[in-house]
């Protein structure tokens, strides 16, 4: 008897996945307004060649940057997707069903919409950037904490799930009464916030993604194995020994750290949280969290550097809508894997 | 496995709700212990707190002499293994993935299986007859197969007590007996405890050395030759529907066919 049907197939998915993942990355850099060649590119990410001090220059100080951005926004919202259906058992669950992103909207909206009403606001560009995240992840991390708080007193993961969603209808609700009330130029800022925006990260905010993104697949990887026994239910899972309680807070936990600060910095970009860990299980055939974490992390960042290339309009000086882009290149391909399998399993 | 004064129930904010008087009871090693009940007797509430996933009202479960609510899961999950009634969460695994999950206690955090896991897994699928059926899908399963998929786990996780709650309730008359006298091999071959409820009397008065019956206001025990003399159920059922052949150790229902 063998222990699985075919481990080689799997990792030949995973090196093929892994060699897109490198062409996606590197072709994501050579597309924009100013378009530069596959190879320059790669070399000049080498230091190989410096063929121009401009090409350089808008390779490492905007173009690497925002690819790196994307990988983390790609990669962890697909991860903090595939803990949240596994957490709920539901495949409709996404990396905001908790309110993280409706909390991050809030938070905008209070900044953005609230300080224009009053007219208080009064900063220039740059200032308006940094609060305006700064605004956003403390939305998303008082919604966290609310629902972390929450969940100590509720014993189901159902209600949980409700409870979250309730948080994003209430806030939502705050957000249309305050957009009633702002002037026509500070609604559009808010509206620009929520199409979703990789590159206007700086180095240390990219440091603080990162690290925030990291923390959040390491404890996923730790918890590996209990990720795998909740697939059994929730009772059996506590048979096989899993400490319902602290997994279930650890949980909240990574998704919270790794959603939050992704809305924060990139606003709430929407999609690639469901559909990635979908895809992952429809491609490599298993629910095993050994096989679908590094699955989701890899295409996950694969889907959001093709969308960023496919945002940025190769061969035009007009940027797309992130927000957008994932949708309409992502639905399609949800779509076709589901006809040609015929069905979809949690 | 010793229940003192165990109350079942769910405990709510201020009140509780007691499911059935308390019940002192011991289960026999190495035996075939059968519960069972009218529905809403507290079956399935004993199963999960004799089981260690839900507390007790009051008194306790006893292993070892240690009352269960002092140990830690992760040591109670090398002594008792369940099978429960519930559906799985997800059913997209194979066979031999959901029985290696019986082997978790055992393994690291990453729950890598050595040649020793390994085997254990397909001893177990192999004692329960699916071996063809390793590297299918749960989904693609027949009821009475997924059924022994779960008891082949609960046999991998290898403890010393294997708890199931109704086992035989999607089955039919065949499987039924087969999976009971799988149950029996098992506890015969190699001493293990099974403790099992279920609504099929007359099946477990055939296959059980020892049955707990939870009624509303008593709890009884004892063989079934014991509880048969003692008339326990001739009262089980209200007298209208049904009666008890005490030759035949079987039921009949009243005012069918009959004139």
């Amino acid at each position: 008897m063998t222990r699985s049907q075919n481990p080689s197939n799997s990792k030949k998915l995973f090196a093929i996945t892994v060699l897109i993942f490198v062409l996606a990355f590197i072709g994501n850099m050579s597309l924009g307004s100013v378009p530069i060649s596959l190879s320059t590119t790669f070399k000049t990410l080498l230091g190989l060649e410096s063929k121009s001090e401009t090409v350089s220059y808008i390779i490492h100080a905007y173009r690497l940057p925002k690819a790196i951005t994307g990988v983390c926004v790609g990669a962890g919202l697909s991860l903090s997707g595939l803990l949240m259906q596994t957490l709920f058992k539901n495949p409709l669950a996404g990396p905001y069903v908790l309110g993280i992103s409706s909390g991050a909207s809030l938070g905008a909206a209070l900044f953005i919409l609230g300080t224009s009403g009053l007219g208080v606001f009064s900063l220039g560009v740059f200032g308006h950037s940094l609060s305006t995240t700064l605004a956003a992840s403390l939305g998303s991390f008082f919604v966290l904490f609310v629902v972390m708080s929450v969940s100590k007193y509720v014993k189901n993961t159902m209600s949980l799930l409700i409870i979250g969603l309730m948080f994003g209808s209430l806030s939502g609700a705050i957000v249309s009464i305050l957009a009633f009330f702002s002037t026509k130029e500070s609604l559009q800022k808010f509206i620009f916030w929520s199409y979703g925006n990789l590159g206007n990260l700086s180095n240390p905010e990219l440091g603080v993604l990162g690290g925030f993104v990291a923390t959040g697949t390491l404890v996923s990887l730790v918890l590996v194995k209990w990720l795998n026994a909740l697939l059994l239910g929730d009772e059996y899972a506590q048979s096989l020994g899993v400490p319902l309680h602290k997994l279930r807070l650890l949980i909240v936990i990574a998704t919270g750290l790794m959603a939050g600060s992704i809305t924060a910095f990139a606003g709430p970009i929407a999609f690639l949280g469901l559909a990635v860990p979908h895809i992952c299980r429809l491609i490599w055939n298993t629910n095993n969290h050994k096989t679908l974490i590094p699955a989701s992390l890899l295409l996950g960042a694969v889907f959001m550097l093709v969308s960023d290339g496919i945002a940025q309009l190769p061969g035009s000086a007009k940027v797309l809508p992130i927000n957008a882009v994932t949708a309409i290149f992502g639905a399609p391909i949800v779509i076709w894997l589901l006809m040609r399998k015929k069905q979809i399993q949690l | 496995m010793v229940l003192d004064h165990l109350q079942i129930g769910y405990a709510k904010k201020k009140t509780s709700l007691k499911v059935c008087p308390p019940i002192d009871h011991s289960f026999s090693v190495g035996q075939i212990n059968t519960i069972i009940g009218l529905n809403g007797s507290g079956k399935t509430t004993l199963i999960k707190t004799i089981g260690g996933i839900l507390p007790a009202l009051d008194g306790g479960v006893f292993i070892h002499d240690r009352n269960l609510k002092t140990i830690k899961k992760e040591v109670i999950s090398k002594e008792i293994s369940l099978v429960l009634t519930a559906p799985l969460a997800s059913e997209n695994m194979s066979v031999y993935e959901l029985v290696s999950m019986g082997r978790y206690p055992y393994t690291n955090w990453l729950g890598k299986m050595d040649n020793k896991n390994h085997q254990s897994i397909c001893q177990a699928i192999e004692f329960v007859g699916i071996e063809n059926h390793t590297h299918k899908k749960v989904y693609e399963l027949s009821d009475g197969q997924k059924q022994k998929a779960l008891v082949a786990k609960a046999i991998a996780q290898d403890t010393p007590y294997i708890i199931l709650d109704e086992p035989t309730s999607h089955l039919d008359l065949h499987h039924k007996a087969q999976l009971l006298k799988l149950l029996q091999r098992m506890s015969k071959q190699s001493r293990k405890t099974v403790i099992f409820s279920t609504h099929d009397i007359e099946m477990a008065l055939a296959y059980s050395d020892a049955i707990l019956v939870l009624d509303k206001d008593k709890i009884k025990h004892g063989s079934p030759a014991s509880l048969i003399e003692a008339g326990v159920f001739d009262e089980l059922f209200p007298k209208d529907h049904v009666s008890f052949n005490t030759q035949t150790a079987s039921f009949s229902f009243k005012g069918l066919n009959t004139k």
